[in-house]
């Protein structure tokens, strides 16, 4: 008498072991894209470690159970579609990562804001200063005076862009997350410096150093002026993170 | 423009980046499905959950409380709940509620919005609120008509759980790993060929208008499908730009129903309780959020 192991078709066991690989490829995607250090071009840095802990449990159970289906101690059929579909997501992981870049959001006329409605326009009282772009616009947004943050130094990093709307002036951007790249929103500063074609091309990385001006005295938009622009590498977070540069007093 | 290069780019950024971000969440929610389904025996729930059925379902819309993560980890939950032996109606109070009603949602929505607290207690009451007449409407619905064909069935049947092996327990996680995965693959695509074909100022457009403005921001929410748990930061950016009341019709809308949810959700329930909870959840939505714009005018 056969064996309980032996009692199916062996060609169908194998068929079930190699289903296993849709489900398999999944975390292995997933747990190429962390050990490469790239999982912060798709998700907040706090999901990060869950992330890889979860692929390598289920890199851990579809061995297992990869195991079992070739001793025929399970006999579940993963269905084609669902292999199908899992390939599919497989395909893209294992694709070239690519951070969500600026030119591929929109403008926002979303403003962001703070965590309270005090006026921030004392920038020495703040506990917190902003040291990101989005942390700057952030406290734009929480004062009222025009002009309360002129000749304060500023640093930011960013890609550059083209203003349509001026030859002697051209846009910082980086794109603002919260919790993955589907809600990125972009958030751009005004950069004053004659000549900054020969020093900054579109859609390169850079560190501004400058001083904040008002673009217009009745409004609150500023622009850098007297900048040092530094061509830098993709930093390894590509995003500004909102909840981790709110100023506050 | 972008050229359909960067298009594409875009799309498997965003597609990649829905599958990556609800990956731990949905694993967590098989773990814990399959030690529901290997260990919680149908007459211990009769026994802990309270008699009467209003009780009952106001209990399970906090069992969020223990169980604090993302929506799509709460699908595997319910329906190891489910087959268990609870009614759909009750396992509906807890999949819509516990997004909503879980300590790191609360927390979040109470930071990014700590200059309005009014907002959070907007928000746990309708999502509350709303997740009990969601499960009240849907129990009109026998188990057979409104539940997937397998999952009635096993309603139905519920026994006693099988013998607790390493065999059993991997066999468990495995099938509802596959069929959760490859939903949410599934869901992940079509959230990231909405944002490429839909730019986010059409939800914009509309913000001088209360009504349309709350039926653009449940788009929105509904379109971007979210973490629960974060979204408050994301609604926060679009505080100076759209009406209080569709900023909370947002934050209780998202978590409940959005495009990764509804193709998860359809593993649960047949297309016609599926369609009768959106609309209930839409229309009470708006109907919160328009009270809220006069409360908090």
């Amino acid at each position: 008498m056969l064996p309980q192991s032996l009692a199916m078709e062996p060609p169908m066991r194998w068929r079930n072991a190699l289903r296993q690989l849709a489900p398999l490829s999944l975390a292995l995607g997933i747990l190429s894209i962390a050990l490469k250090n790239q999982l912060s071009f798709y998700i907040h840095p706090r999901y990060q470690l869950i992330t890889t802990a979860a692929a390598i449990i289920v890199i851990v159970i579809v061995l297992i159970h990869t195991y079992y289906s070739i001793k025929q101690k399970n006999t579940n059929t993963p269905s084609k579609k669902n292999v199908w579909t899992l390939l599919a997501g497989c395909t893209l992981l294992f694709l070239p990562a690519y951070p969500l870049l600026p030119q591929q959001v929109e403008p926002s006329y979303a403003i962001p804001l703070g965590d309270s409605q005090a006026q921030l326009c004392d920038f020495d009282a703040l506990s917190h200063k902003p040291h990101t772009l989005a942390g700057w616009k952030v406290l734009f947004a929480n004062c009222d005076t025009p002009g309360a943050f002129n000749n304060r130094e500023i640093t930011i990093e960013g890609v550059v862009a083209a203003d349509p709307t001026s030859y002697e002036r051209f846009l910082v951007q980086r794109l603002v997350i919260s919790c993955c790249a589907v809600d990125a929103t972009l958030n751009t500063f005004y950069v004053t410096h004659n000549g900054w074609q020969q020093v900054a091309a579109p859609n390169t990385w850079v560190r501004i150093t400058g001083t904040l001006k008002s673009i217009d005295p009745n409004n609150r938009g500023y622009s850098i002026t007297d900048a040092t622009i530094t061509s830098i590498e993709q930093p390894d977070n590509p995003y500004n993170i909102l909840s981790d540069d709110i100023p506050t007093l | 423009m972008l050229t359909l290069e960067q298009d594409i780019q875009k799309f498997i950024t965003l597609a990649l980046s829905v599958i990556i971000e609800a990956f731990p969440f949905v694993v967590l929610g098989i773990l814990v499905s399959t030690v529901v389904s290997l260990y919680v025996k149908p007459e211990w729930l009769v026994r802990i959950l309270p008699k009467q059925r209003f009780l009952r379902r106001l209990v399970l819309s906090f069992l969020g409380v223990l169980m604090p993560v993302c929506e799509c980890g709460n699908i595997p939950v319910a329906r190891s709940l489910i087959a268990r032996g609870l009614h759909h109606g009750d396992v509906t109070a807890f999949l819509l509620a516990a997004p909503i009603i879980n300590p790191i949602t609360i927390l979040s929505t109470m930071t990014a919005f700590s200059f309005n607290p009014s907002i959070v207690w907007w928000r746990v009451g309708a999502g509350l609120g709303i997740a009990l007449i969601a499960a009240y409407c849907v129990s009109i619905f026998t188990p057979k008509k409104a539940l997937q064909p397998a999952l009635a069935h096993a309603c139905e049947s519920a026994h006693a759980p099988p013998k607790a092996t390493l065999s059993r327990g991997v066999q468990l996680f495995m099938s509802e790993f596959q069929l959760i995965a490859s939903l949410l693959v599934f869901g992940a695509l079509l959230v990231a060929a909405t944002q490429v074909l839909i730019p986010n100022e059409v939800y914009q457009a509309v913000s001088d208008n209360l009504f349309l403005s709350i039926l653009s921001m449940m788009a929105l929410g509904f379109v971007l499908s979210i973490c629960s748990s974060v979204d408050a930061f994301f609604a926060l950016a679009y505080v100076a730009v759209m009406p209080t009341a569709s900023i909370i019709a947002f934050l209780i809308v998202g978590p409940m129903v959005d495009i990764k949810m509804l193709t998860l959700m359809r593993t649960i329930f047949k297309p016609k309780a599926l369609a009768l909870l959106f609309i209930v959840i839409i229309v009470v939505a708006t109907i919160i959020s328009y009270g809220a714009s006069y409360a908090l005018a």
